[in-house]
């Protein structure tokens, strides 16, 4: 008899504690999580976080490889689940670097990641089409952007033509019209016609150029929608 | 190659292999949600939580569930013995446990399993023939209970999950943080990345599988979830034959399949195990464990027999024929392979 209790016992004592501990873990989500661009199909926070199994699929399909796994110093929330890098490039590279084209070159703009996701975490809209998903959108810090800062600078703003194309690109010369000196030029985002693909971030050269500012991070990131 | 060794190798292999899916961008996925293109099934428990998380039902994660479950139905906790990545920390903990601690271990396993073995022989050679055994208690109290502190963290992982409404387990499972470790790693030395996870993984790991006693048999909500089904299951179990088993045909106190069982599962008396018996992974140790090589797979292994049952069933044989002397056991370690 006495086998029979200490086996409840300990049943009890795991149990509770066990619990006691993944609701610890838990509640630590309302400590809040840092706002992560998402892949196509993961804009809403809710569902992504609640479905995602971890199983980094997603991770392993992007022909881009701009998909990573988040770490728990994010959030305990996003602990794992898919997010947007694009400052891993090397700066500059105009002929190289990784962005979403939302799988246009590789699946016909059928985003693999959201394609291969076994558990519904990444669900592109009924009406999705690869203009009408946003990751999210270009900010660009004056602080450390190269052309306020100093010299001229239009990395992001070639780009941003070389992948969305003269009609859709979202980065222009605030005043390109005003003088033809092209030092005074100012890139600007047009945040309605940005679909944060990242292409700008990644080959921005502001970080490395400005490693005397002390820069944390490109002066043109992809930053969240409602951020 | 002994079934310890092979099925090392088949869950270093496994693991490799998509360790290297996840360095070389192929989506094959992990544990928790692997596939093809778009044929995937997800880790059962993963895709129960996840759908209590999402408060609605997901066709594939229903879908895994099922197929989870038949899998199952057919090999038990297979994936415990061949697959999991946790099987390969344990034997990588083993490595690093000084080898005199681990024969003083087995040791003493081996004496309490030999004591309960002799106790149950005595009994059932004391009762008459034909007596209930249910109603006798002679032989000690079962060892092991239909639920246990597994089905309690399954339950609490349930619960957390639908009060938090994210897959709250899945932070601390050592099977997808043995995936998330890779992961972290490529992050490392691919692109430099420095973050907490870096702490916090293998942090979790060793509290599971260092500091936690038995993980696997006492914890893992995984293996809770499978022993619910496998409980039902009655094809690739380890049979004994009672002919040639010491306990059986000579009345010996032998059990070194209890203690060499990897899974903490009697298979000799399934009722003294710490696990039930139908918590076997498959795994084969015993059989290798068996001196007189008296244990196989058995495709259909049937209902699984009570040590009494299978007792009496050599009994009255054992009283009419003269038998010698039961054999030194030293005499009968299996050979080394
Ligand atoms: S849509 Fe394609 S390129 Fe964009 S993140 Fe998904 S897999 Fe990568
Ligand atoms: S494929 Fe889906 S479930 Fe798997 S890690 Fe990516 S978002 Fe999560
Ligand atoms: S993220 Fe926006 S601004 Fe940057 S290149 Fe893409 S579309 Fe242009
Ligand atoms: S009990 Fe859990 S952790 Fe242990 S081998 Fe089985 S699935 Fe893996
Ligand atoms: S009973 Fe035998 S095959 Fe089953 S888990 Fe134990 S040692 Fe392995």
């Amino acid at each position: 008899m006495t086998e029979k209790n200490s086996l409840s016992r300990r049943t009890l004592c795991i149990g509770v504690g066990a619990t006691v501990a993944m609701a610890g873990l838990g509640s630590l989500r309302y400590l809040g999580s840092e706002a992560l661009v998402r892949p196509p199909g993961g804009q809403d926070e809710e569902n992504l976080v609640s479905k995602c199994v971890h199983c980094y699929r997603c991770i392993e399909a992007c022909p881009e490889q701009v998909i990573v796994p988040a770490s728990i110093g994010s959030g305990v929330l996003n602990m794992r689940t898919p997010h947007m890098e694009f400052s891993d490039c090397y700066p500059g590279q105009l002929d190289d670097f990784r962005y979403c084209d939302m799988c246009a070159e590789r699946n016909g703009g059928v985003p693999l990641c959201a394609e291969v996701c076994p558990s519904g975490a990444l669900a592109l809209p009924a009406d999705y089409t690869p203009d009408s998903e946003v990751l999210g959108v270009a900010v660009l810090n004056t602080e450390t952007c190269i052309a306020y800062r100093s010299s001229f600078c239009a990395f992001c703003h070639d780009v941003c033509i070389q992948v969305r194309g003269e009609d859709k690109a979202a980065i222009y010369y605030q005043n390109a019209d005003a003088s033809d000196a092209l030092d005074t030029r100012l890139p600007v985002v047009d945040a309605a016609k940005c679909n944060g693909c990242g292409a700008c971030e990644a080959v921005c050269v502001s970080a490395q150029a400005g490693s005397a500012m002390n820069a944390s991070e490109r002066a043109i990131v992809v930053k969240p929608l409602d951020e | 190659m002994k079934f310890k060794n092979a099925r090392t190798v088949v869950a270093v292999v496994a693991f490799a292999a998509l360790a290297v899916c996840l360095i070389a961008n192929v989506a094959a996925g992990t544990w928790c949600g692997f596939g093809a293109a778009d044929i995937a099934v997800l880790c059962p428990v993963g895709a129960l939580l996840s759908m209590v998380a999402a408060k609605t039902l997901i066709p594939r994660a229903v879908i895994s569930i099922v197929v989870a479950i038949a899998l199952v139905l057919l090999l038990g906790r297979l994936f415990c013995g061949w697959v999991c990545p946790v099987t390969l920390w344990r034997r990588v903990k083993e490595f690093f446990t000084p080898v005199k601690k681990l024969e003083e271990r087995k040791a003493a396993d081996a004496k309490v399993n030999q004591a309960l073995a002799a106790e149950e022989i005595a009994a059932l050679k004391a009762a008459p023939s034909g007596h209930a055994c249910g109603a006798c208690g002679a032989c000690g109290a079962k060892r092991n209970a239909k639920f246990d502190s597994r089905h309690a963290v399954l339950g609490g992982a349930v619960l957390t999950t639908a009060v938090f409404g994210f897959p709250v387990f899945c932070l601390v499972c050592p099977v997808g943080l043995s995936f998330a470790a890779v992961a972290l790693l490529v992050g490392l030395f691919g692109a430099g990345d420095l973050n907490w996870s870096l702490l916090f993984v293998p942090a979790m790991l060793v509290i599971e599988l260092v500091f936690l006693r038995k993980w696997c048999g006492r914890f893992c909500p995984i293996s809770a979830f499978m022993s619910l089904f496998s409980r039902f299951s009655r094809t690739g179990m380890p049979v004994i034959d009672n002919e040639r088993c010491l306990e059986t045909a000579k009345e010996t106190a032998c059990s070194r399949c209890a203690t060499a069982c990897s899974f903490d599962v009697n298979l000799r008396h399934p009722d003294l195990g710490e696990l039930p018996l139908h918590d076997c992974a498959r795994c084969g140790d015993c059989i290798d464990a068996c001196p007189t090589n008296a244990i196989s797979f058995r495709v259909v292994s049937g209902k699984p027999a009570p040590f009494a049952d299978a007792f009496a069933s050599l009994r009255g044989r054992a009283a009419s024929k003269e038998r010698p002397a039961s054999p030194a056991l030293d005499d009968l370690e299996p050979e080394e392979a």
